[in-house]
């Protein structure tokens, strides 16, 4: 192994291990990280510049812009004050019906942007009915990393792996994992159902309360709304079309994000580039970089070459081993830096002579997105509500957490392995 | 109630009821005109990034139920008097 390779790997080990600890945040660990690679001369920045994914970027920001303007509309509260309404005010029904949307609004929007919307109405909603909110915020956490399992744009590892691999377009992720997905989602949310229903009670008066609720006052701006109904009908659209059309999916999420700025005027400019997590591109951008590292030095094909010859080069060792070790590796670190490692190593898989490569993508998939719901530190969106439920005095501790949502995880990839045989490797 | 609130009677109603731990208004608007500060002040609560200060629910007719925690009760009436939704208070 050359010194460059072996620095690689210092340098990689040494930022995982602060990602993971998390003593400093993760975006400037990872850039400091990047740039060490280059300062290092391990990679040249030309060199280095080429293994940022602009797809990856571009559909995220794009997303960003589309959701903070939308949001301004009061859409969100809208529709879980209608759903709450739907199912009479009951508040076991409630769970199922947010979990639900939270599923839904995950797999087009990003996790910790579709909790930040739901939270606050969560608290309203429990508030008013004098339930405790807790399991509201546990099944949301939960539906949240299922929803965004179930699209290309739903959660970042599906985003990273829709970009390196062109044969993973937006159709195919409909055609293998949306189903699955719910599949799970609702076995998940029946089993937290069954475990909450003696804390979900409340009187018909309460209920009342709730039912007389007028959600259409909660719309702030009915000409906003339609021009973010219409850039999100089409940026929806676009991405169903995207492998027809010949465009990748950032061009769709950009145009989407512009049409929209262009209809509502730069009033909304400034707003909406303040609500891009610029330190969640800037994440992205140093991980590229790092890993990058790590190819063009040859460490990933030898990480690869040792992976076929532990599993014989057989698909479907292959693939169930992915499945579990990114489930597992996911739920106790960030599944960002895990995809971005793996995406390389399975395509040197491919040359070294995997044959299907299909199954391995699919599993990376699965586990790395599922997984995050093993611990309270395996997901964004796990930490992100764990943290706006502490500061408003509810506290969902590691221990609790885990003691609810480890067990779904497995019985979660439990199912996708089955679904993985049964589908690809029989 | 022990405190009364004084409001102009022509264009609302503000009444105060002990909710749990926390303090609710029951607020009818006579005069739509008024929701505009009515929002102002949600809003000013929703900029703060505490989700459960006040809790702000809608109901037809421009009846509007406003749960405050204890300790943000204070700041709910300053923005109640800075949208001159109220004009007075005293102790009964």
């Amino acid at each position: 192994m050359s010194t460059q390779a072996i620095s690689a790997i210092g340098v990689f080990l040494i930022t995982y291990a602060f990602i993971v600890t998390e003593k400093i945040h993760r975006t400037i660990i990872a850039m400091t990280g990047g740039i060490m690679m280059v300062l290092l001369g391990i990679i040249g920045q030309e060199k280095a510049l080429q293994h940022i994914d602009f797809n990856t970027l571009g559909l995220l920001t794009g997303m960003m812009i589309i959701v903070a303007i939308t949001a301004e509309t009061g859409l969100f509260k809208y529709i879980a004050i209608w759903a709450a309404k739907k199912v009479k005010g009951d508040p076991l029904k409630i769970l199922v019906v947010l979990g639900i949307i939270t599923a839904l609004g995950s797999a087009f929007l990003d996790n910790v942007t579709t909790v930040l919307l739901m939270v606050p109405v969560t608290f309203s909603i429990t508030r008013q009915l004098r339930v405790n909110p807790i399991p509201f915020l546990i099944t949301e956490v939960i539906a949240s990393n299922i929803g965004g399992t179930s699209t290309l744009i739903g959660d970042p590892p599906n985003i990273m792996l829709g970009s390196a691999v062109k044969e993973l377009t937006f159709m195919a992720f409909i055609n293998n994992l949306t189903a699955i997905s719910f599949f799970i989602l609702f076995v998940n949310i029946a089993i937290l159902a069954f475990i909450y229903r003696k804390q979900l009670r409340t009187s018909a008066e309460l209920k009342a309360n709730l039912m007389d609720m007028d959600e259409k006052e909660e719309i702030t701006d009915k000409t906003l709304l339609r021009k973010s109904l219409f850039a999100l009908t089409v940026t929806i659209l676009g991405f169903f079309l995207h492998q027809l059309l010949h465009i990748e999916s950032a061009t769709v999420a950009l145009t989407g994000a512009f049409l929209l700025l262009l209809l509502t005027g730069e009033k909304y400019l400034d707003k909406a580039f303040l609500k891009v997590e610029w330190t969640t591109i800037f994440f992205f951008i140093g991980l590229f970089v790092l890993v990058s590292g790590l190819i063009e030095t040859g460490v990933i094909s030898k990480l690869a070459d040792y992976s076929v010859h532990l599993t014989g080069g057989d698909v479907k060792s292959t693939a169930i081993l992915i499945l579990w070790v990114s489930a597992i590796a996911s739920a106790f670190i960030d599944n960002i830096p895990f995809v971005a490692t793996m995406i390389p190593m399975i395509k040197d898989m491919g040359e070294l002579g995997v044959s299907n490569l299909e199954p391995l993508w699919w599993s990376l998939s699965l586990g790395a997105c599922l997984g995050g719901n093993g611990t309270l530190i395996g997901a964004s969106a796990n930490v992100i509500v764990a943290g706006l439920a502490a500061k408003e005095g509810h506290s969902i501790t590691f221990g609790k957490f885990l003691l609810i949502a480890f067990p779904l995880m497995i019985l979660s990839i439990i199912i996708c392995t089955v679904y993985i045989y049964l589908r690809y490797l029989i | 109630m022990i405190i009364d609130y004084k409001y102009d009677e022509k264009l609302l109603e503000l009444k105060e009821i002990a909710n749990e731990d926390d303090i609710e208004f029951l607020i009818t608007l006579f005069d739509s005109e008024l929701k505009k500060r009515l929002i102002k002040v949600r809003e000013f609560f929703e900029d703060n990034k505490i989700l459960s200060d006040i809790h702000y629910y809608i109901h037809p007719n421009n009846k509007y139920q406003v749960i405050v925690r204890k300790d943000f009760y204070n700041e709910f009436l300053i923005q109640l008097f800075r949208q001159e939704l109220l004009q007075e208070i005293k102790w009964r």
